[in-house]
């Protein structure tokens, strides 16, 4: 467990003495939103929380991919593969992590949300922020995963996207619509949904885990 | 103590390292010299793993076969990279602190100032390491190389960017490691006075 400490310790400070990686997501997210904000006239569509997770899933993976291109642009992935830790380890430390921002980013989006498109949870909001909480750690374990196979070739940071989109679209994205969907429109989906969010989450990081450590 | 026998690695259609057969003994200082593109560097990478090989008869560092205990092995090895690349949000305690943290060293802080000391950086140790130059990298390359106490060190041109008082130092260093019985290849392009024996590597083999 210590070395996986160390390592999310690491990306922290690293991340908090720079804000690169934070501050570009937040206002690309931000310009996402007040962008859909705008261009949506259909008022239906806004009343759903595809708005949130479309912003959540672009930026959020931005802001993973940014953490993974820095590692490897910089030469200090070998300094990480040095380290006599598994790589099981390595990908957990790492994808806990970029989680521990991604938090922070998807917190700062779900109050411009709020702002910009009025509060449609309305009682449920703190239920609402847990959904993304967790929506987010499925998002971070197939980030990782995929930023840390395409990152070292060129244009990684497309192939990334390309390889995370539809793997995340069609699960934890999905899960995640139907929940906070569900909260919004008083349906009984929400258990199922969220029993669906957890289990893609669990799947993602126990096979990145996995394949992490085959990949040695 | 480092044991190869009939070692390859190649990448692509290009043969790298072809057969080569090489033995650095406990308490051995073994300079390894070759023109560029002779496959030093690529030999350096595939013992401290970050390279796998394509087939050997025999690599093991200190018995412990290279593709079968990798962790055991990166545990035993100091490597201080031609480049050394650091966090450059911070400092230079910073970084070797996480190093050790890493490795699962106790008294990581203690360590850390301990050996930022022995390479000449103590009154920089709270520097950014972003801001140092290419010589101070070049310490801190070889703290992080030596701090948690390796029994096997590779070392990729260990001077580059050195002032005499550097290379002084790093000699030093090395000569004392080798008194505790740490076994020492060190990449160079001509061969240090203090190394014990010199090899030459030319198109993947020893000549």
């Amino acid at each position: 467990m210590k070395p996986i400490q160390v390592l999310v310790k690491k990306e922290l400070k690293v991340e908090f003495r720079s804000l690169q990686g934070l501050v570009a997501s937040a206002m690309l997210s931000f310009m996402i939103l007040m962008s859909l904000r705008f261009s949506l006239t259909d008022s239906t569509m806004l009343q759903n929380s595809g708005v949130l997770w479309a912003s959540i899933l672009l930026t959020g993976l931005g802001l993973v991919t940014h953490i993974s291109t820095r590692e490897s642009e910089r030469g200090t992935m070998d300094l990480l593969k040095l380290a006599p830790i598994t790589r099981y380890q390595l990908f957990l430390g790492r994808m806990l992590g970029s989680l521990f921002l991604l938090w922070i980013l998807s917190t700062i989006i779900l109050v411009m949300y709020v702002i910009l498109f009025g509060n449609p949870f309305a009682g449920d909001l703190a239920l609402a922020y847990l959904v993304v909480l967790i929506g987010c750690t499925g998002l971070s374990a197939v980030g990782t995963l995929a930023a840390g196979s395409a990152t070292p070739l060129h244009g990684g940071w497309m192939i990334t996207s390309l390889f995370a989109i539809p793997i995340l679209l069609f699960t934890v994205i999905e899960a995640a619509v139907r929940c906070t969907d569900s909260l919004i429109t008083g349906s009984s989906d929400f258990e199922l949904a969220f029993m669906l969010l957890i289990m893609y989450n669990a799947v993602f990081i126990t096979g990145g885990a996995w394949l992490s450590e085959l990949s040695n | 103590m480092i044991e190869l026998n009939a070692f390859f690695k190649s990448f692509g259609p290009k043969k790298v390292l072809r057969g080569l057969n090489l033995e650095v003994g406990t308490g051995e200082i073994v300079a390894l010299v070759g023109n560029n593109g002779s496959g030093k560097t690529t030999l350096l990478r595939c013992l401290n793993t970050l390279y796998n090989p394509d087939s050997y008869d025999l690599a093991e560092i200190d018995g412990y076969d290279l593709s079968s205990f990798p962790e055991e092995i990166r545990s035993r090895i100091g490597y201080l990279p031609h480049n050394p690349q650091f966090y450059p949000e911070l400092s230079g305690f910073e970084n070797l602190r996480f190093w050790l943290e890493l490795n699962s060293m106790s008294d990581a802080e203690l360590r850390a100032r301990e050996f930022l000391a022995k390479v000449g950086l103590i009154s920089f140790a709270d520097d950014l390491s972003g801001n140092y130059s290419r010589g101070m990298i070049q310490r801190l390359g070889f703290a992080m190389a030596i701090s948690h106490v390796p029994t096997t060190l590779l070392l990729d041109e260990p001077f580059t960017g050195l002032d005499s008082d550097g290379i002084d130092m790093i000699g030093d260093l090395v000569t004392g490691l080798r008194d505790e019985n740490c076994s020492i290849l060190l990449v160079s392009h001509a061969s240090p006075p203090y190394s014990d024996r010199t090899v030459e590597l030319e198109r993947g083999g020893i000549l």
